[in-house]
């Protein structure tokens, strides 16, 4: 059976394929690899906590656009799950379906949060690796 | 090639990430300088004060959006040359909004996620091809009539309404309509849709989120086969079969749920997984297919709809007022 990319459920996806920065940028620099995902870090903790303080209020269009932000970091990261929910998170946000938007938001937080710990994870091991290295 | 004299591109991502990725890529291209701004004003501010010979601009960011950059610069409201190459980008691209950029001749598009490849590659093209820019008065005349669209209270995500889909219909224009862009003067019949394939009024699976799935896919099914229809460019077809996929993956799931939580019916759930099996199959051939080659395409046309003439059977499709919905 021959199963594209798009046919894998969400969980089937992984939550972070560093290869993806290497082919994006088109070169496999570990130092690269670990600035890039550092600064996601920061750029991306910043519109969640965003959009977390926005969805108490209310402001749907702002959230929209900062998840749509977040969908594109994601996906230059490689942080295939975290950019697969914000596809679909944000296209619920755009038609206003907000029966499926609020069961979203709680996977949203979760997947970010495994997310967030892959990426510390790699930072980490980056470290210790250079630490070692010294 | 590489570009002969020092050019100043200004590249706008009010994603931080992005906008060092553009730097750091185009500024790996000799004689190439890079300005960077994360936001609209402050890429009007830099146009108004340096000469900038590119733009590269984010489509969808805080107003100025990437639209609104190239109106002004196109109809010369801002002080700098208003016919230097401009490329946008998005993740999303919407029929109006890419209408409207064609309309002021926007040089080129560029699909999200790029590569430093694709990216360096458009930017050395589009340097060393000048495109045919008019007059600023002529952009400034422009009007834009956007799609008449049903106004609703609250619009329901994939509902029963004729789908419009969220990707762009992006075709080359011809030398008459180009010069003389009229959008006004589009016609309806362009964006009715001929079907391939038909999910029956008054018939149900029994489960009303299997109906609306099924609906879905024909719908996506339809969209695409249209956009082959009229000779659509490539990108268009891509990001269609990514949608069918998607609504293909859908189904699948719920169906898989429906399954789970459903007590009896052992018939239907085995034409059902036999039904889906196929389908995962030609899922697969269709995220395969590259969308430049026609003849990839026509066959896969022709399966697709045998499969929905054998699905919409019994006992997977009955009539509406033969039961009540199972769940």
């Amino acid at each position: 059976m021959n199963k594209g990319p798009a046919l894998r459920p969400l969980s089937n996806r992984p939550l972070l394929t560093v290869e993806a920065i290497s082919l994006i940028y088109g070169e496999s620099d570990a130092g690269l690899i670990i600035d890039t995902l550092k600064q996601f870090r920061a750029e991306a903790l910043g519109y969640v906590i965003q959009i977390d303080k926005l969805w108490r209020t209310g402001a749907f269009d702002d959230i929209t656009r900062y998840v749509h932000s977040l969908k594109t970091m994601a996906a230059m990261v490689g942080a295939e799950r975290m950019a697969r929910l914000c596809q679909v998170f944000e296209r619920q946000l755009k038609t206003r379906d907000m029966v499926e938007a609020q069961r979203s938001y709680p996977v949203f937080e979760v997947v970010w949060a495994e997310t967030l710990a892959e990426v510390d994870k790699c930072i980490l091991a980056d470290g210790e690796a250079s630490s070692d290295a010294e | 090639m590489i570009p002969t004299r020092t050019f100043t591109i200004l590249v706008v991502d009010d994603v931080l990430l992005m906008c060092d990725f553009l730097f750091k890529v185009i500024t790996s291209i000799k004689n190439c300088k890079v300005l960077k701004a994360t936001d609209g004003r402050t890429a009007i501010d830099i146009l108004e004060h340096e000469t900038i010979d590119m733009l590269i601009t984010d489509i969808e960011m805080n107003a100025p959006n990437g639209l609104e950059l190239l109106k002004k610069l196109r109809s010369g409201a801002i002080n700098n040359p208003h016919d230097i190459p401009v490329l946008m980008f998005s993740g999303n691209t919407y029929k109006d909004m890419v209408l409207e950029c064609l309309a002021y001749d926007v040089n080129d598009f560029l699909a999200k996620p790029l590569s430093a490849d694709g990216l360096k590659k458009k930017v050395v093209f589009h340097l060393q091809h000048e495109k045919q820019i008019l007059d600023a008065e002529h952009y400034k005349n422009i009007v834009f009539v956007p799609e008449k669209k049903e106004v609703k209270a609250a619009e329901p995500a994939l509902t029963a309404e004729p789908y419009r889909s969220n990707v762009a219909i992006v075709r080359s224009l011809s030398a008459s309509e180009h010069k003389g862009y009229v959008p006004q003067e589009e016609s309806e019949t362009e964006t009715e849709l001929a079907e391939l394939v038909v999910w029956p009024e008054n018939s149900t699976t029994g489960f009303h989120q299997l109906d609306r799935r099924m609906l879905i896919l024909a719908q996506r099914i339809n969209f695409f086969h249209n956009l082959f229809v009229k000779e659509s460019k490539a990108i268009a077809l891509a990001n269609e079969i990514k949608r069918i996929v998607e609504a293909i993956d859908y189904l699948i799931y719920v169906g898989k749920k429906l399954q789970n939580t459903s007590d009896g019916q052992q018939s239907f759930w085995v034409f059902f997984n036999d039904r889906i099996q196929k389908l995962t199959d030609l899922g697969g051939d269709l995220a395969k297919v590259n969308p430049k080659h026609n003849s990839q395409i026509q066959p896969l046309f022709k399966r697709i709809s045998y499969w929905w003439v054998q699905t919409l059977n019994r006992p997977f499709v009955h009539p509406l007022n033969e039961s009540d919905h199972n769940e």
